[in-house]
């Protein structure tokens, strides 16, 4: 008998071993680079009496205006800015975090900058931005007045400017590990303040090479365990045609819609810190256009780290099983006589 | 106390009684850190692990501490059904002894 509840003690204290000790985990990183990019502008008609002209506020005029992306910079290249005030542009980087295994514990943004006054650049290094994950398609047109997908920026982390050696802004992206590996990629957003006027341009990974390209933006992330690296070495840079389409992916319910974004050019105040996260929402795909509104991959939402968030409870099941013979002795132990009878 | 713990009263109470405050205690621990999860996604590990399991726990200790003094009460009864018959047999002995 002592034997067997020996025994049967060591296997308990076996796999709490098993569940509490700490899996060591050796910190690995990868780069990921873009798949695709786009840049977004307020609706210039924004600014008339009548409201938007192209936007949803006013009942869409029949036939729907939709204008022309107007795009007066060099192809290729990707825009954020602010001017008065006022946001009047911000960038989208598509990244493939989908095909990262293993845990994010971090990462680093890292945006070089295009400061030729040909590609729009004005006072980069006065620039404040804030990089947020976002959620859904891009648009195909660089500049474009549709809608931009939903971000998240309850999480959105600033992004600082590095004057040397060559001009760029960086952003540590710890703060995001929990999102990161279920966005579609990063939004540079600019953080507006009164009277803020600047222009940072930065290369899109498929702009013509150039005098004034520089490098993509490129984002290094970090890994909690020894994950092998499947998005670098294997996928430098995928063109925006070798993303799967939406088609070839398994649709997953709508999420809901995401709260988090501030409308493309609705003022975003600078913060120092990010605000604590607001109620749980993913925001779905915003696109203007049904059609072409994004599916939610459901790989992709379930590509996370598996395993439960507090392992050691399925030591539960196993202690009680183990512990149901005396739990039953308990409740059949005769419990009448305990008493010192007062008689 | 080593005396309290040879009392299966005691160790039924203490031991179903803290399975059932482990369990909300999970129960609050995983809330507590699935509010702080912008993502549903990332909710649900911290709600199945600590939800549930706490929620297994609460059920579990709260069953088995009901049981427990439904039999701790059952035995004070016999008991003192016992202790009354006792006296009462005492009380006829007494009786017919005097008669």
């Amino acid at each position: 008998m002592g034997r067997r509840r020996a025994g049967v003690l060591a296997a308990v204290v076996a796999a709490a071993g098993l569940l509490l000790v700490p899996v060591a985990q050796a910190q690995s990183s990868t780069t990921v680079t873009p798949t695709g990019e786009t840049w977004y502008q307020a609706d210039p008609t924004c600014t008339s009496e009548l409201g938007c002209l192209s936007g949803t506020t006013l009942p869409p005029p029949a036939p729907p205006i939709t204008l022309p992306p107007l795009d007066v910079y060099p192809e290729g290249t990707m825009h954020v800015a602010a001017s008065g005030g006022a946001e009047t542009a911000r960038s989208y980087i598509a990244l493939p975090l989908i095909k990262i295994t293993g845990e994010v514990t971090g990462g680093r943004l890292v945006v070089p900058l295009d400061v030729s006054p040909d590609s729009g650049s004005a006072l980069p290094e006065t620039a404040q931005i804030q990089v947020c994950p976002y959620f859904g398609q891009l648009a195909e047109d660089d500049g474009t007045t549709l809608p931009p997908p939903e971000t998240l920026c309850g999480n959105g982390v600033p992004a600082t400017y590095v004057g040397t050696p060559s001009p760029r802004f960086e952003a540590e992206l710890a703060a995001l590990a929990a999102v990161l590996t279920g966005a579609d990629g990063l939004a540079l957003l600019p953080v507006v303040s009164e009277q803020s006027t600047w222009h940072v341009a930065f290369s899109a990974h498929d702009r013509p090479k150039t005098a004034s390209t520089t490098a993509p933006a490129s984002v290094t992330v970090q890994l909690a365990s020894a994950a092998p690296d499947v998005t670098a070495p294997e996928e430098p840079v995928a063109a925006p045609e070798d993303v799967v389409p939406p088609s070839d992916l398994e649709a997953v319910p709508d999420l809901g819609t995401g709260s988090g974004t501030p409308s493309l050019g609705e003022p975003l105040e600078p913060s120092t810190a990010p605000p604590p996260p607001a109620a749980p929402a993913v925001a779905a795909p915003a696109d203007a256009d049904p059609a072409a509104r994004a599916t939610r991959p459901a790989a992709q939402l379930l590509r996370r780290p598996l395993g439960a968030a507090y392992p050691v409870m399925w030591i539960l099941p196993i202690v009680l099983f183990l512990a149901v013979p005396w739990i039953g002795r308990l409740l059949m132990t005769d419990l009448s006589g305990r008493r010192t009878s007062t008689a | 106390v080593t005396g309290r713990l040879r009392d299966p009263r005691f160790v039924g109470r203490l031991l179903f009684g803290s399975m059932a405050l482990a369990g909300v205690l999970l129960i609050v621990l995983g809330g507590t850190a699935a509010a702080e999860q912008p993502l549903v996604l990332l909710q649900v590990p911290l709600l199945a692990s600590g939800g549930l399991g706490g929620l297994c726990l609460v059920v579990a200790g709260a069953g088995l501490l009901t049981a427990h003094v439904g039999r701790q009460l059952a035995a004070d009864e016999r008991d003192e059904t016992d202790a009354l018959i006792a006296e009462l047999s005492l009380a006829v002995a007494v009786r017919e002894a005097q008669s």
